[in-house]
């Protein structure tokens, strides 16, 4: 099997929307973190595939982003809109808030946690202070947010980028 | 009807559209953009995109609601830096005042001294590919949110005492920011693969 751009592109999309239906089934929040954290992964790969799939980058989605160029796209897009400095640095803002919330919370072996580990992890990581309600729930729902602004930006620099 | 043109009867008839695109025939994907989107978070818009979908009037079945793979919600806001540009042929000297920011050799060593300046550091790593990237872990971010975290950085490089030029900030792409604690237990994560 080989994957291609495209095929990273259209598993986003698909990895986006399962993750969602994951989370909302409830009580399945490691697979729904898993598939959010996936989803950003697949669109990386598929931004940084459309000029060169060379880089095997591992599963750091920090390394990725960098490799990708996703910002200077993003920037290099809003800058032909003729959007203000001002404007360009508060759309960055968005996606590295997303960027950094998505990095702190998936690794790639989330796929091997159960939700006893994934609340160890959690904890480990600080990320069950201060939570009322299902510290698990938070957290998925934090990281598909997160997910969700990565591949919605994503899908329309690869629309462009394809026009 | 081709399924395209039930979707978007669907979702015109669920939202203010302000711009959509859709496209593909197994899987479709697509990009719209309205300003009801404005104020919820992306898993609110999502659950809003798919009771449209689901919205028995508009008559698109289980099998036809699980080809709608991802449609990329937008506000006005948020698409119009990203959004199609009519002229784009026009549009390459604009970028030239961006690309002038391209060459600074001694940014690197001037962002190190200014997270070390004002950070306690345990890890810091930085380089330069077409922008400066890197991590720091510091004891500063424990307790602090992501966005809190950016922005924090963001203030540091905007602050006039460090001596940044626009250009120079500009150039500052990502660095990601990690408590110790994230960092330690992300590195036990990544030793179980």
């Amino acid at each position: 099997m080989i994957f291609t751009a495209e095929e990273y592109y259209r598993a986003a999309g698909e990895r986006i929307r399962q993750a969602s239906e994951i989370h909302e089934a409830g009580n399945r929040y490691a697979l729904a973190m898993y598939c959010s954290g996936l989803a950003v992964e697949c669109m990386l790969r598929a931004i940084h595939w459309q000029k060169d799939s060379s880089f095997e980058g591992r599963h750091d989605l920090s390394e990725l982003f960098r490799a990708s160029g996703f910002l200077e796209i993003h920037e290099d897009r809003a800058r032909r809109k003729r959007r203000t400095e001002e404007e360009i640095a508060r759309s960055a803002v968005i996606i590295r808030e997303a960027m950094s919330l998505a990095s702190t919370l998936w690794n790639n072996n989330l796929r091997f946690a159960s939700e006893a580990s994934l609340r160890a992890y959690l904890k480990r990581n600080g990320r069950l202070r201060g939570i009322r309600g299902d510290a698990l729930k938070k957290n998925s729902s934090d990281l598909l947010n997160a997910a969700q602004v990565i591949v919605r930006e994503g899908t329309e620099l690869w629309n462009l980028q394809k026009r | 009807m081709e399924l395209t043109e039930k979707v978007e009867r669907a979702l015109r008839n669920h939202f203010q559209v302000d711009h959509l695109d859709l496209s593909g025939n197994e899987g479709i994907t697509g990009v719209m953009v309205s300003p009801d989107f404005e104020g919820l978070q992306p898993l609110d818009r999502q659950r809003q995109i798919d009771r449209a979908l689901r919205d028995r009037s508009m008559k698109l079945t289980r099998r036809e609601q699980d080809r709608v793979v991802f449609i990329a919600p937008f506000t006005p806001d948020e698409y119009g830096p990203v959004g199609p540009v009519e002229d784009e042929e026009d549009r390459d000297d604009i970028l030239a005042g961006g690309r002038a920011c391209e060459s600074l050799p001694d940014l690197l060593p001037k962002v190190e001294s200014i997270l070390r300046g004002r950070f306690r550091i345990d890890q810091l790593e930085l380089v330069d590919d077409h922008g400066i990237y890197g991590s720091m872990v510091s004891p500063d971010f424990d307790g602090m949110s992501s966005s809190d975290r950016v922005d924090l950085l963001e203030r540091v490089f905007r602050d006039p005492g460090a001596g940044l030029s626009d250009c120079e900030r500009r150039r500052i792409r990502f660095i990601m920011s990690w408590a110790p604690v994230e960092y330690q237990a992300k590195l036990e994560l990544d030793s179980l693969g």
